[in-house]
């Protein structure tokens, strides 16, 4: 279920009460079901996988687990000690086989019949039509990733080897972060799962005040600038100039949105348990560099590539050469990971090569700001700064979010194709499927977005303040998040008053 | 000592979201108070009559509120009513707007107006589903009436109207604030004047039709229901069939209803034969509003017939 459902709006407090209500020794048990559950509102079938994802990962833990033990106790230079090596190292890459495979069948397998057919066609030979017709399952990519990172961790020795099977099922399934993360390191989240949560009342409130910002974003700012994004992006040929501009802007927005969001009430749903998450995002949009984006956008991820694929890559230990390689890849890599489309992978491209520009052109930026005596820390630098590195985001953002590479090309294309800055007095934005009123509502809540992240980024720890102030004023403030939400959210059938209109009856 | 407070304040809190819920709620529901289809004023206006205070009680869709006008029936038996429909209203809301009257009003006489039967959906549209809810108070009978009317998935949005109405806040009117209706009566007690003349009504006599089309399953347990309400509540139930130019296959459903009714004893009338059309005097050229509704003179010669019936 979805967390802006209003089956969460009951599943979450059930969970939660019965989680407190229940002796420890069962608590697990219980958010396994709830876990299980939650996922399974969307397609029973594939909890299978997810089990399978499971016990996978689990035995070979098990496994591992074995041969560390046997390593330890004999001779480093011994025939059973090479074995035992040896053995370690096929249980992770029969753990990582058989995930990443079972991701490749129900996420890429169409895409690579696909691409295939496509040379096949080229080359004037006969296409390949295999049948299987599946819908990508939910989380998939979060949870084989999260389930990947404790084999590897357990091969490191960095975690223990989890025994209980139904312990470790509730870690790669546990249900805030299981279908679009914080994708989470068995370090952090599988030792939670041993701790006792006590009901803390502050800490129940600040998850909850967590997880309302979280709707906030999510109903009022996200879905709302999302119609506008349709409406351009589905249509982007009707469209021109400064009006693909903002809706490309417009989709940066509620893309972080949506994603944060979907952080901040993963993050203030597992806080309200007990358990804590992960920050997923930190001011992305602050970045002066797209170096910088990826320390602070779905950093849960970024970490993931960062300690399972660029180091082992040989990170930046090797050659200058290597490193861009290195980069490259792992964005190439990224950028898959977000979609079976080529429109991902260029994406990624985008985000590697703005890096290893970035990189390779430094020396020279140095000596130009020098030789013309611009001081690199003054405000207007840095904000410039912050400035090109939101616009290549954003531009990177129109292959993400166009439905092909023709449609991203094209929409370029018409973006720059006229100079139209009268579109912001003649009230074309009013005709994008948001009303006056509704299109007002976005811009003074991306504003609020806008002052409560430039607080953060200047290190103000808002909920402590806010709860350091008087009672009225708290009230008032949450009171006020919540009725914006229920008002300004975008949800439910919708209000049109012409149906209400008779005639005959 | 901290723990108290803490619940006390948790209490508190939900209390005050729950009273600017219901205030928000109020506001921002779409209200039909105006013109002759005021129906939000027709149905909250009856909560404001005396309790106890009339003598017959009128329930159905539009073929009810379109055919009695409660002062002329008053003129004609010296009865007090009202009547409690709204557009397009199905049996089975009609069942629970016969419970909700009963709260408050004790009358001698429950009269049943039985078009909807005709109906063959099982769930109606969410305008009539709303305009129909909407005005009740909260109450286990509301919950009933939603989980009658409304399929599984949406009753939400009648429980918790705000999930429907809550992006009308861009069209908020003073009267949505104001919201005089809540505390007057309707001076038509229900019933809507219809003046205009429609001259292309068409009448085909359909007295001889003596087939009947069962109606839903639905239906005919709603038929039922009522049926059992009044006898649990020893009313005398009067079911009818407004005259509204029935075709064919609407008499055949009307002869279902009548079926059900010789079957549990409950009087039954269809006013559309020829020769109650002709006692009555009813002209289709000039006491129609559409094909289907009687228009203020049509119900000025029905209801001293009806009347008749009901009184003897």
């Amino acid at each position: 279920m979805l967390f802006n459902s209003f089956s969460y709006l009951i599943f979450f407090p059930i969970v939660v009460l019965m989680y407190f209500a229940i002796p420890y020794k069962a608590r697990y048990l219980w958010l396994l079901a709830a876990s299980y559950y939650f996922y399974m509102a969307w397609n029973p079938k594939y909890a299978l996988l997810m089990a399978l994802s499971t016990v996978i990962t689990y035995m070979s833990g098990l496994l591992i687990g074995r041969e560390t033990r046997l390593t330890s106790t004999i001779e480093a230079d011994s025939r059973t000690y090479r074995y035992a090596v040896f053995r370690k190292k096929l249980w992770v890459f029969l753990s990582m086989v058989s995930n990443l495979s079972i991701l490749f069948l129900f996420k890429y397998f169409d895409f690579f019949i696909d691409n295939v057919n496509r040379v096949l066609g080229h080359l004037g030979m006969e296409l390949l039509n295999p049948t299987f017709d599946v819908i990508l399952p939910v989380g998939i990519s979060f949870y084989t990733f999260q389930a990947l990172s404790y084999t590897m961790d357990v091969y490191r020795g960095e975690i223990y080897v989890e025994k209980n099977l139904f312990k470790y099922a509730l870690f790669v399934s546990l249900f805030p972060q299981l279908v679009a993360g914080p994708i989470e390191r068995s370090k952090n989240l599988l030792v939670q799962i041993n701790r006792r949560h006590t009901f803390d009342y502050e800490r129940v409130k600040n998850g909850l005040l967590l997880m309302l910002w979280g709707f906030f974003l999510k109903l009022v700012i996200a879905d709302r600038v999302a119609v506008i994004v349709n409406t351009v992006y589905n249509g982007y040929t009707n469209y021109h100039g400064l009006i693909l501009a903002v809706a490309t802007l417009f989709f940066g927005i509620q893309i972080y949105c949506d994603f944060y969001a979907y952080s901040l009430i993963a993050k203030g749903s597992a806080q309200v348990m007990g358990f804590r998450l992960m920050d997923n995002f930190k001011q992305p949009y602050f970045s002066r560099s797209i170096g910088e984006f990826w320390h602070r956008w779905h950093i849960s991820l970024s970490t993931w590539f960062r300690d399972y694929l660029y180091i082992p890559l040989g990170g930046n230990r090797k050659s200058t050469l290597r490193k861009y390689i290195n980069v490259m890849i792992v964005f190439l890599v990224s950028g898959l990971w977000h979609g079976a489309n080529w429109t991902f992978i260029i994406w990624g491209f985008l985000h590697g090569s703005f890096q290893v520009i970035g990189q390779i052109t430094r020396p020279l930026k140095v000596r130009i700001t020098d030789l013309l005596g611009i001081d690199r820390e003054k405000t207007s630098y840095k904000l410039g700064q912050m400035l090109i590195t939101y616009l290549l985001a954003n531009f990177a953002w129109i292959f993400f979010r166009a439905p092909g590479f023709t449609a991203a090309k094209g929409i370029i294309k018409n973006m720059f194709s006229v100079w139209n800055p009268w579109v912001f007095t003649d009230g074309s934005f009013y005709n994008l499927g948001l009303s006056v009123g509704s299109f007002w509502v976005g811009i003074i809540s991306i504003l609020i977005l806008m002052g409560v992240s430039v607080a953060q980024y200047r290190g103000i720890r808002i909920r402590e303040r806010f709860a350091k102030q008087g009672l009225i004023f708290r009230w008032t403030v949450t009171l006020g998040l919540i009725f914006s939400i229920i008002l300004f959210g975008i949800y439910g059938p919708g209000y049109n008053a012409n149906e209400f209109i008779y005639f005959q009856f | 000592m901290q723990t108290i407070k803490r619940i006390a304040g948790t209490i508190g809190f939900v209390l005050i979201f729950l009273l600017i819920l219901s205030g928000a709620s109020d506001l921002l529901m779409h209200k039909q108070i105006e013109g002759r289809w005021n129906m939000t004023a027709k149905v909250v206006g009856f909560y404001n009559e005396e309790p106890d205070s009339f003598d017959v009680m009128f329930f159905g869709s539009s073929h009810m509120y379109c055919s009695v006008d409660p002062a002329v029936f008053y003129e004609e038996t010296g009865l007090k009513s009202y009547v409690f429909a709204t557009q397009q209203q199905p049996l089975w809301i009609t069942y629970h707007y016969m419970i909700e009257a009963l709260k408050t009003q004790r009358p001698e006489l429950l009269v049943v107006e039985t078009h909807m039967a005709v109906q063959e959906e099982d769930y109606m549209d969410e305008a009539t589903n709303h305009t129909a809810i909407d005005p009740i108070p909260m109450s286990k009978n509301k919950l009933d009436m939603i989980f009658a009317s409304v399929p599984k998935g949406e009753r939400r949005f009648y429980i918790f109207n705000i999930m429907k109405y809550h992006d009308r806040w861009e069209y908020l009117e003073k009267e949505d604030f104001v919201r005089a209706y809540e505390k007057t009566t309707d001076p038509d007690k229900g019933y809507v004047r219809l003046s205009e003349v429609s001259d292309d009504v068409v009448w085909e006599d359909v007295s001889s039709v003596t087939e009947s089309r069962v109606g839903t399953p639905k239906n005919i347990e709603y038929l039922h229901k009522i049926i059992d309400l009044a006898e649990k509540e020893n009313i005398r139930l009067v079911m009818f069939k407004s005259p509204s130019n029935a075709t064919v296959e609407e008499k055949m459903f009307y002869n279902g209803v009548a079926e059900v009714a010789v079957q549990r004893g409950v009087e039954f009338i269809d006013f559309n034969t020829r020769e109650h059309y002709e006692a009555m005097g009813l002209d289709i050229k000039e006491d129609f509003y559409d094909q289907r509704h009687l228009n203020d003179t049509g119900m000025k010669k029905f209801v001293p017939y009806f009347s008749k019936f009901l009184v003897e």
